[in-house]
C-alpha cells in the first residue's frame, strides 16, 4: 500500500497553527504510530512550503532511517510545488545525500512552473526521472506515470487545463490498487471540488486524509457533505492518529466517539 | 502555506471568546476548545512589542484583572503582521467549534422593512402575543404531508424565553418554502399539567400531553410524539428553541434516500444573544423571515453538534428504538441518539445553520460533569417499550 500525505499535517498537530518548527520526536512518534497503524510500506511526501527545508530534511532523513532498517519496501517520492525550492539545487542535493541507497524519486511539480525551476530540478536530478524540463504540464504527468516511480500526489497548485490528467492519472493508480491516497490540504490553494470528486472516484474506503490545523478539512467536510457523501464514509477517511494527536492538544476535528464503538481505524484493521 | 491578511478586528473578536461567559455554553464542548483561544491569546503576547501591553496581558490570561476590547485592540496592533498570529488565528477557525458570529444584515427592505429599534426591548410577553397572533392565521389542511415535525417542550412562566421560543420555532415553520400544508407538527408538552395546550393546540396538527411533573426528559418526549403522533415516512425532531431557515423542511425531505434513513439536517448551530434572538422573533412576526433578508444577528456558532435538529425516517426511528429515555435532565441525549443512529446505518449531515434562541442555561453539569456522561457507552436496553405516556404519570407530585 502507498500512502499519500502531507507530513505538514503532522508537524501542525503539536505544535499548532503554521508553525514549521524543526520536527518533534513527538511527530516522528506519530508518523510511526501511522504506518504501523496502517502497515504502510511506502511514504510518498508532499511538500509545498519553502519556508519547511529543515523539516522536509528531518522527514526525509527519518524515513530513510526506517528504510534501511527494512521498514520500508519501496519508495519515496517529492512532489514540490514551490518554485524558490525547485529552484535551490542546493537544497536538492542535501535531499537527495540523505536518501539510501536505491531509493528511487519521482517528481511532480504541480505549482508555478518556470524555467528557474526547471533548471533547478534538473541539475539535480536523473535525467530518468524527468526525460525534459517543460512547463507543459500534461506533458509532466505522463512522464511520471510512465517513470521509474509510479508516484502520484495530490496536487496543491494545479492550473486548471492539467486537472482531468493528473486527477485521471492518480485514478487510474488507485483502480490498480497500488495507491490508497491521501488528499493533501491547503485550504489557500487546494481545489475541493475536484478533491470531492477525487475522493468519489476512488471510493472512500481507500482515502485517508490526515488534516492538520488551518488546512482546509473543515472546507474538504463541508465539500464531501455537499456532495452528499454520508457522515460515516468521511469519518472513515479521516486519520485517526493525527485526529487523536489533535483530540490531545483539544483541537479534534470530528468528536471521537463513545468508548464503545470502535475507531473507524479499528473497524478497518478488524476486516 | 495560504496565509490571509491580518484581520486585526477578527482577532481581536475571537480573543473576546475567552473573556465572554456566552461562548461556554456548552462548558463541556468549551473544555475541549479553549486550548486554541489561549494559544491564540498567547501568540499575541509573544509578538506584542510594547512591554507595558504585554505585561496587562499576561495578568490578563492569568485572570489577575478583567477584560477590555481596547486593550486587545492595541495589543494586536503592537503585533505587526504576523504570520504566527495568522496562523494561530486559522487554528482557532478550523479547530474550535465555537466561533464568534456575526451578521451585519442586509440594507433595509425596500417594502418590508426590520424593525429598526431591536425587538429584545419588547417585553418578551409581548413578543409572544405578536407571534401568537401572526400563527392564529395558519391555513386549514388540504395536502398531502411531505414531512412531520416533533417538539416537544415544557415552558413553566419562571422562565417565559421557552414560551417565546416555542412560538417562535412554530412561526418558523409556517415561513417555509415547502407549504405548510404539506408539513405535520405534532407538539409535546411535558409538565405537570397541560399548561398551555389551549393556547397551543390549535396552532398545530396534533398536540399531546405528556404528564411528568419531574426531571424533564427530552428523549422520551421525543419518543412520546413519534409514537403516538406521526403517521407519515419521515419526521424530523426539532428543538423547541430552534428556528430554521425557510428552505429547511424542502433540503430535509429532498436528502433521505433508500440507503440513507438518517440526517442531521445542520452542520452548525448560531446560538443567537438575547437582541439577535429578539430580532428574530421581530422578523418572524413580520412576515421577514428568510435567507435573503435576516436582520444583524449576532452570537456563537456551535459547529459539528447533533441537538438541534434530527430526521429519520419514522420506520427506521422505531425500528432502532428511538432515543433512550434514560438520559434524564439536560445533556449527551442528542449525542447518544446520534451515535446510535450511525451504529445501525449510514448518516448524512447537510450544510447549513440552524438558529438556537436565547434562554436562561439550564444545568448540563453536575460537580463539574455532564449529568448524562456515565450512561454514554453503556448498552440499551433491549426491546424497551418507548413513548409510553405512563411512564411519568402521577410521579414527582
Amino acid at each position: 500500500m502507498l500512502a499519500l500525505m502531507n507530513p505538514f499535517s503532522l508537524y501542525q498537530s503539536h505544535v499548532g497553527g503554521y508553525s514549521v518548527d524543526q520536527l518533534t520526536p513527538d511527530s516522528l512518534s506519530t508518523v510511526d504510530a501511522l504506518l504501523d497503524a496502517r502497515r504502510l510500506t511506502a511514504i510518498l511526501l508532499i511538500q509545498a512550503d519553502p519556508t519547511a527545508v529543515a523539516n522536509h530534511e528531518a522527514t526525509v532523513r527519518a524515513f530513510a532511517d526506517r528504510r534501511r532498517n527494512g521498514e520500508l519496501t519501496t519508495i519515496a517520492g517529492f512532489g514540490l510545488d514551490a518554485t524558490g525550492l525547485l529552484a535551490d539545487a542546493t537544497y536538492w542535493r542535501r535531499v537527495t545525500s540523505l536518501a539510501p541507497h536505491g531509493l528511487r524519486y519521482a517528481v511532480l511539480s504541480v505549482g508555478a512552473c518556470d524555467e528557474l525551476s526547471e533548471s533547478g530540478v534538473r541539475s539535480v536530478l536523473p535525467a530518468t526521472v524527468l526525460e525534459s524540463g517543460t512547463d507543459d504540464w500534461p506533458h509532466w504527468v505522463e512522464v511520471i506515470e510512465k517513470g521509474p516511480a509510479p508516484v502520484l500526489t495530490a496536487p496543491l497548485r494545479w492550473p486548471a487545463r492539467v486537472q482531468p490528467s493528473v486527477t485521471g492519472g492518480l485514478i487510474e493508480a488507485a483502480r490498480s490498487e497500488q495507491v490508497t491516497a491521501c488528499v493533501s490540504l491547503d485550504p489557500a490553494t487546494t481545489d475541493l471540488a475536484r478533491q470531492a470528486d477525487m475522493i468519489r472516484l476512488i471510493g472512500t474506503d481507500r482515502v485517508i486524509v490526515a488534516p492538520g490545523p488551518g488546512q482546509g478539512i473543515v472546507g474538504l467536510v463541508r465539500e464531501l457533505r455537499c456532495r452528499r457523501f454520508t457522515e460515516n464514509e468521511i469519518e472513515s477517511m479521516i486519520s485517526d492518529v493525527p485526529r487523536a494527536t489533535l483530540a490531545a492538544t483539544g483541537a479534534d476535528f470530528l468528536r471521537p466517539p463513545p468508548p464503545r464503538l470502535p475507531t473507524a481505524l479499528q473497524r478497518r484493521l478488524a476486516q | 502555506m495560504g496565509h490571509g491578511e491580518l484581520d486585526e478586528a477578527e482577532i481581536v473578536d475571537h480573543l473576546m471568546v475567552l473573556f465572554d461567559s456566552a461562548a461556554k455554553v456548552s462548558p463541556g464542548l468549551w473544555r475541549r476548545m479553549s486550548p486554541p483561544y489561549e494559544g491564540l491569546l498567547k501568540a499575541v503576547i509573544s509578538h506584542c512589542s510594547d512591554e507595558c501591553l504585554r505585561q496587562e496581558l499576561e495578568a490578563l490570561a492569568t485572570g489577575a484583572h478583567g477584560i477590555h476590547r481596547y486593550m486587545l485592540e492595541k495589543a494586536v496592533a503592537a503585533t505587526g503582521a504576523s504570520t504566527r498570529l495568522c496562523g494561530a488565528l486559522e487554528h482557532v477557525r478550523e479547530a474550535c467549534w465555537v466561533l464568534p458570529y456575526r451578521v451585519p444584515g442586509p440594507p433595509p427592505h425596500p417594502t418590508k422593512p426590520i424593525a429598526e429599534k431591536p425587538i429584545a426591548e419588547k417585553p418578551i410577553a409581548d413578543q409572544i402575543s405578536d407571534l401568537h397572533t401572526r400563527l392564529a392565521a395558519r391555513p386549514v389542511r388540504d395536502a398531502a404531508v411531505d414531512l412531520a415535525f416533533v417538539i416537544n417542550f415544557r415552558a413553566v412562566p419562571a422562565a417565559p424565553e421557552r414560551l417565546r421560543n416555542l412560538l417562535a420555532c412554530l412561526a418558523g415553520l409556517d415561513a417555509q418554502t415547502v407549504s405548510r400544508d404539506r408539513l405535520r407538527v405534532v407538539l409535546v408538552e411535558q409538565d405537570a399539567f397541560p399548561r398551555h395546550r389551549e393556547l397551543l393546540a390549535d396552532l398545530v396538527d396534533t398536540y399531546l400531553f405528556a404528564d411528568n411533573a419531574g426531571t424533564y426528559n427530552y428523549a422520551w418526549g421525543r419518543n412520546v410524539g413519534v409514537r403516538h403522533g406521526v403517521r407519515e415516512p419521515q419526521v424530523c425532531l426539532l428543538d423547541a428553541d430552534i428556528v430554521v431557515p425557510t428552505d429547511f423542511a424542502a433540503r430535509v425531505v429532498e436528502a433521505f434516500d433508500r440507503d440513507v434513513p438518517g440526517l442531521v439536517p445542520h452542520d452548525s448551530m448560531v446560538f443567537l444573544d438575547s437582541a439577535s434572538s429578539g430580532a428574530v422573533v421581530s422578523a418572524l412576526t413580520d412576515g421577514a423571515w428568510n435567507a435573503g433578508n435576516l436582520p444583524s444577528l449576532s452570537g456563537y456558532q456551535l459547529t459539528e453538534v447533533y441537538g438541534g435538529s434530527m430526521a429519520t425516517t419514522t420506520e427506521f426511528y422505531r425500528r432502532i428504538g428511538g432515543q433512550d429515555e434514560r438520559y434524564e435532565g439536560w445533556g449527551d441525549e442528542d449525542n447518544e441518539f446520534y451515535y446510535h443512529l450511525r451504529d445501525h446505518a449510514p448518516l448524512r449531515r447537510l450544510v447549513g445553520p440552524i438558529f438556537h434562541l436565547d434562554h436562561p442555561r439550564p444545568q448540563t453539569d453536575a460537580d463539574g460533569k455532564r449529568i448524562n456522561a456515565g450512561l454514554l457507552g453503556q448498552a440499551r436496553y433491549g426491546d424497551a417499550e418507548i413513548g409510553d405516556l405512563d411512564r411519568y404519570r402521577g410521579a414527582g407530585r
